[in-house]
């Protein structure tokens, strides 16, 4: 199975006015065709600077990434626009971003297929099609301002999947929505990507978009640090269980993150003592000769 | 849904696009149309003013000044011929006529008319009238188609005479030929119809006797024919070199008769003339017809007869040139007024398409996100743009065309479509499409600072050039040179761009004192005006040209009408004048009793009075005046009354009085004169050089009687203006041909103010200040609405930490006030500079067609009325953008400052 999404080594620096700001520190990521994933990390991690580079808005300053076979530091101007037209869709956080709001619900699909240059007579078709998959039909001639926000949010997905894109990423889609939306919003996402196979990444510091996805990655400060998979097992007596697996991420060089509460609880800082057994490896703080008086 | 509804184009898209907030889009189509309007029109009334100039210049010539005149001799083997035939030489001569005006090119063929001409030979005096010892010049006239001219009252047309010249007989000496004389000239000379002039013999040799047949009168009196002709109606005076003077007419003979009295006609003189129209003209044509005249008048027209061949003689030429200078210098003129103004609507242009831009952002980026191309959002955005104004430019320009007829010239169409495109261009080139700038934006943003050199320089080049050669030579040479043209724009950017860069500078010092002393709002305000000022450079640029162009424009139409006063005055020589051939004691009198004269001193000129000193070679001119009144209208010195020493006290002019030397004697005419005084040789009394003036009462001593010809009047400077009309009743002048001209200052002024190049000028000086002030109120609530959604985050914020509303106002008068202040110097400054350079370097006297040259005039009421204009401007615009923030909602602009 070959990854959909494939970042390595991803560094993106902002300079401004001489300050520099590396908001990815050699990011990886590897994500399978038709999975749903979330990215989550604290605000400032460096998640939302990912997913402007995988909509191919922004172009990272070093390390390899890869959409459904597009090159993202390599890709001409061309591509790139044929890139954003069908290889991805996407879902802002602010509805603002998403929708016009001079244009009704089915305009603002229609605004998408004008851009990728859809056949206009199935343009009406493919625009039903999409109110329907999301269960917005009744709201097809309303402006956004007319629709609530969670309905908001579905009419912006449709849109994002005007052009049957490989890859639909999300910043934040429930940021602005109270639970019960936020719910709707994650589902259709959720039958998005089982229905039609597409592969969804979904980037929020909302711990709670973790439950409904198989898989969560963490970001700390620019780079993946754990993951979490979700799995349903049947236990002996027959029951469905979920279980959630923490693990920690080693890039290819063997780098890992540990988790803070434990070097806070060993005290370790600066240096650190590697063992090797058979079975794993330790980590065990350096003792000094103040520690040890 | 409906049919249209299912129809999901980039059209539909664009449609409901159109109509979100359309009140920016409104403002750019206004300003694109409007200035497209002025793009139309303005080359088209230019052409306009071109053609109502050439008329004009042709018109004030007169008739005779304008046709093509010429005259020659009958050929010399003519009266010799075996049998001359007058109907072979009358088709000879109108063929080669008619010849010669088909050869002539366009657009001279088309102002020259049909040629007309008669033949007319020297007075031949004859002794007897009726039986009567009396001597009546007559000049036979021959025209083949008189009979067309005139109209006979009494008796009846000349026959053929029935006998020859060239067969010397009896009969012939006893037969008279037929003539008619006008009606006038025949009761000067006392002559009934029927009457025979002349006697058949004196002292044994045959002479010619003419029978008059009958008097006519003009067809039509305002026919040109009779001014082309003056000789055929009146009686002349004749004054031989022996024996008394007499009087001579005109006659017509039948043209057959020409033939027959062959010798007699042999001296006759050809006078042919080619009427040239005034009107109908094409003012661009001006500087084709002055060439194709001026060739016409050295090399003559190429007749088919050569024998024939005669010089022309026309004032047309000159007239011509004078257009053709005038226009050039108008066109550089109005260039000159209009560049500025152009760019401010260019820049005011900018803004406009950048508040529309800028609230098609967000949509843009979206569409770019989603995969939209860079042609297809500029594209969009250009058609945005271009049905903002193309449509409008489209019935503008057939509008303009329907209304203003002038010849089609590619101006007037390039100009309008640049215009038109314009708007497009700019919301195509303006549209953000990205959310950093991409290289092009950088690379711009680096080089701004090297354009702004670059203007800078531009302007100090122009303005030496302007300075250096002068509007005037540079628009004969190469039309309206650009380079010169935009100098006080280039001028007003700099100005801008040094306001602009110099202004965070002047608000940083402002700030300290700010932050201590006056509160918030005014450490705010000056905070926002270093950083990130509401009135950028294209607002600032507004205000530097609003107010220096408005300010030019009054500062040269109040010189404008200074030089055209004075010209006037310099024309009349004082109040008033009244020229006439004589001006009677009784006519002098009642002219003096008029209220409202104060003084009237006439002038009689007696001419060409030779010097009797070796270093005067040029006759000189003598003019005798009533000094006493003259006096109070020139400063001339006392005791011109009185002879001392037998010489009589004379003012002289002053190239006279450089050529006298240390002299201050001199003989004139044999009488003897002392110089008292001098005054300028263009004093405005009559000739510009070589002139004495002397006393009135000295007539006789230069054996002559004091008959003034003119009238120098002092007047109560408040009935002056009402005068004209009480002067030309006591002078008669109110009548016909009264050969009386009165003219008083408001009268030539008026006149002056009515030719059509000084029309031109007033009119676009005024258009200039007044567009100017429009431009700049647009400018500056374009700039304050633009910098709305800013001034809502800040309001908000302020708001929010418990600012009173009030106090947010004291932040926009923050805002406006300081760059206002700043850039109405600066255009203060740079308007009353700018009339300085524009006079050192065009010549206003082409148009006030005053003596000396124009300096600026201000007149301080007038330029402070302008400012005070301008300060509303700004409390307007300041208002409106305190209306706009009023209606703000801080929790809207919030969440608004948040996406």
């Amino acid at each position: 199975m070959t990854a959909t999404i494939e970042c390595h080594e991803l560094v993106r620096i902002f300079s401004s006015t001489g300050v520099e700001v590396q908001a990815l520190q050699g990011l990886d990521l590897l994500v399978e065709k038709g999975e749903l994933t979330a990215v989550v990390g604290a605000s400032g991690s460096g998640k939302s600077t990912l997913l402007t580079i995988l909509s191919g808005l922004d172009i990272p300053s070093a390390g390899r990434a890869r959409v459904a076979g597009h090159d993202l530091l390599a890709m001409g101007h061309r591509e790139r626009i044929e890139y954003r037209r069908r290889t991805v869709g996407f879902i802002w956080q602010q509805t603002v971003r998403n929708l016009l709001p001079y244009l009704t619900a089915a305009e603002n699909i229609s605004l998408a297929l004008v851009v990728a240059n859809w056949p206009r007579r199935e343009r009406d078709a493919r625009i039903s099609e999409l109110l329907a998959l999301l269960g917005v039909s009744e709201l097809r001639d309303r402006l956004p301002g007319q629709l609530s926000g969670g309905q908001q949010q579905r009419v912006a997905i449709a849109v994002a999947l005007a052009n049957r894109p490989d890859v639909l990423l999300a910043d934040e889609p429930t940021g602005e929505l109270d639970e019960a939306n936020s719910e709707m919003v994650l589902e259709a996402f959720r039958a998005i990507n089982e229905g039609l196979g597409t592969t969804v990444l979904i980037v929020t510091h909302d711990a709670g978009v973790s439950e409904h996805v198989r898989r969560t990655v963490q970001i700390r400060d620019g780079r993946t640090s754990t993951e979490v998979l979700r799995s349903t097992r049947t236990d002996s007596a027959g029951l469905e269980h979920e279980v959630a697996e923490e693990f920690a991420v080693l890039d290819r060089v063997g780098r890992l993150q540990l988790p803070l509460d434990y070097i806070a609880k060993l005290d370790m800082r600066d240096r650190v003592r590697l063992g090797l057994t058979e079975e794993h490896v330790t980590v065990s703080p350096v003792r000094t000769e103040k520690d040890d008086e | 849904m409906t049919a249209g509804g299912n129809r999901w184009t980039a059209g539909r898209l664009l449609r409901r696009r159109f109509g979100t907030r359309p009140a920016a889009s409104i403002l750019v189509a206004v300003i694109a149309t409007a200035t497209v309007l002025g793009a139309a029109i303005i080359p088209r009334l230019i052409e306009q003013q071109a053609t109502a100039e050439l008329t004009f210049q042709l018109q004030s010539i007169g008739v005779i000044g304008r046709s093509l005149q010429g005259a020659s001799s009958l050929p010399e083997d003519w009266a010799a011929a075996p049998s001359p035939n007058a109907d072979q030489l009358f088709n000879d001569l109108q063929s080669s006529f008619d010849d010669g005006r088909s050869a002539m090119p366009q657009p001279l063929r088309r102002a020259v008319g049909a040629p007309s001409w008669i033949l007319q030979t020297p007075a031949v005096p004859s002794d007897q009238v009726g039986g009567a010892a009396r001597t009546v010049g007559l000049r036979l006239t021959a025209d083949r188609s008189y009979l067309k001219r005139i109209r006979i009252v009494q008796g009846t047309a000349p026959a053929v005479w029935s006998q020859s010249e060239s067969t010397q007989s009896e009969q012939s000496a006893t037969t008279p030929v037929d003539v008619i004389l006008s009606v006038q000239a025949a009761t000067r000379l006392k002559i009934t119809s029927g009457e025979v002039i002349g006697t058949d013999e004196e002292g044994g040799v045959p002479q010619r006797l003419y029978r008059v047949t009958g008097l006519f009168e003009p067809r039509d009196p305002g026919d040109d024919y009779w001014t082309e002709n003056p000789s055929l109606l009146p009686t002349t005076t004749m004054v031989p070199e022996h024996g008394a003077t007499y009087l001579t007419a005109a006659a017509y003979v039948d043209p057959q008769t020409v033939g027959r009295i062959a010798y007699t006609f042999a001296d006759a003189r050809i006078s042919m003339y080619y009427p040239v129209s005034a009107t109908g003209l094409d003012g661009a044509d001006a500087g084709r017809l002055q060439s194709e005249l001026s060739a016409v008048k050295t090399t003559g027209i190429p007749l088919s007869d050569s024998r024939f061949s005669m010089s022309i003689v026309t004032r047309s030429d000159q007239a011509a040139q004078t257009a053709v200078d005038r226009d050039a210098l108008l066109a550089g003129l109005l260039a000159l007024l209009a560049a500025a103004p152009l760019g401010v609507v260019l820049a005011v242009l900018v803004l406009g398409v950048q508040v529309v831009v800028r609230s098609r952002r967000t949509d843009l980026l979206l569409a770019s996100a989603r995969g939209g191309s860079e042609l297809q959002l500029r594209g969009a955005m250009a058609i945005e743009g271009a049905l903002l104004s193309v449509p409008a430019a489209i019935v503008v320009m057939v509008i303009a065309t329907l209304a203003i007829h002038v010849r089609p010239e590619p101006i007037g169409v390039i100009l309008p479509a640049l215009v038109a495109l314009a708007p497009p261009a700019l919301f195509a080139a303006l549209a953000v499409t990205r959310e950093r700038p991409g290289v092009i934006g950088r690379t711009l943003g680096a080089l701004r600072p090297v354009a702004e050199m670059a203007v800078v320089l531009l302007a100090a080049l122009s303005l030496f050039l302007l300075v250096r050669r002068g509007l005037a030579q540079a628009t004969i040479a190469v039309g309206v040179d650009p380079l010169l043209s935009v100098a006080p724009l280039l001028l007003a950017v700099s100005a801008g761009i040094i306001v602009v860069r110099g202004f965070p500078l002047l608000m940083r010092t402002a700030r300290g004192a700010a932050a201590r002393s006056r509160g918030l709002p005014a450490f705010i305000g000056s905070i926002q005006l270093s950083r990130a000022p509401t009135i950028g450079l294209a607002g600032v640029l507004a205000l530097v040209v609003g107010v220096s162009v408005s300010l030019f424009s009054t500062v040269l139409l109040t010189t404008f009408d200074a030089g055209i006063q004075s010209a006037a005055s310099e024309s009349v020589g004082a109040d008033a004048r009244i020229d006439a051939a004589a001006i009677t004691p009784s006519q002098e009198s009642a002219v003096g009793h008029l209220g409202g004269v104060r003084d009237a001193a006439g002038l009689d000129y007696l001419s060409s009075l030779a010097v009797e000193q070796a270093s005067i070679a040029d006759p000189v001119t003598l003019i005798l005046a009533e000094t006493r009144p003259l006096s109070t209208i020139r400063a001339l010195p006392s005791g011109l009354t009185t002879e001392v020493g037998g010489r009589v006290p004379v003012v002289v002019s002053s190239d006279l009085l450089r050529a006298l030397g240390a002299r201050r004697t001199l003989t004139l005419g044999g009488v003897k004169l002392r110089v008292t005084g001098s005054l300028p040789a263009e004093s405005g009394l009559g000739p510009t050089v070589d002139w004495v003036i002397a006393d009135s009462s000295f007539a006789k001593r230069f054996s002559t009687a004091f008959t003034p010809e003119t009238l120098l009047i002092r007047a109560d400077p408040e009935r002056l203006p009402l005068l004209q009309a009480p002067l030309e009743h006591a002078m008669g002048a109110d009548k016909p041909n009264s050969g009386t001209t009165v003219l008083t200052v408001p009268t030539a002024t008026a006149e002056r103010h009515d030719e059509p190049a000084v029309r031109g000028v007033v009119t676009g000086l005024i258009l200039g200040a007044a567009l100017s002030v429009l431009l700049c109120a647009t400018a500056l609530v374009l700039s304050t609405v633009a910098a709305g959604a800013a001034r809502g985050r800040t309001s908000g914020i302020l708001r929010t930490l418990g600012m009173p509303r009030r106090r947010l106002r004291t932040l926009i008068a923050w805002e406006l006030v300081p760059v206002a202040v700043v850039t109405l110097v600066a255009g203060t400054v740079l308007g009353i500079a700018l009339p300085f350079v524009v006079a050192s370097a065009v010549d206003l006297r082409v148009f006030t067609g005053s003596l000396a040259r124009a300096v600026p005039v201000i007149d301080p009421v007038l330029l402070l009325a302008v400012l005070a204009g301008f300060a509303v401007v700004v409390a307007a615009s300041g208002l409106v953008a305190l209306l706009v923030s009023g209606r703000a909602n801080p929790s809207s602009t919030l969440k608004m400052g948040a996406s």
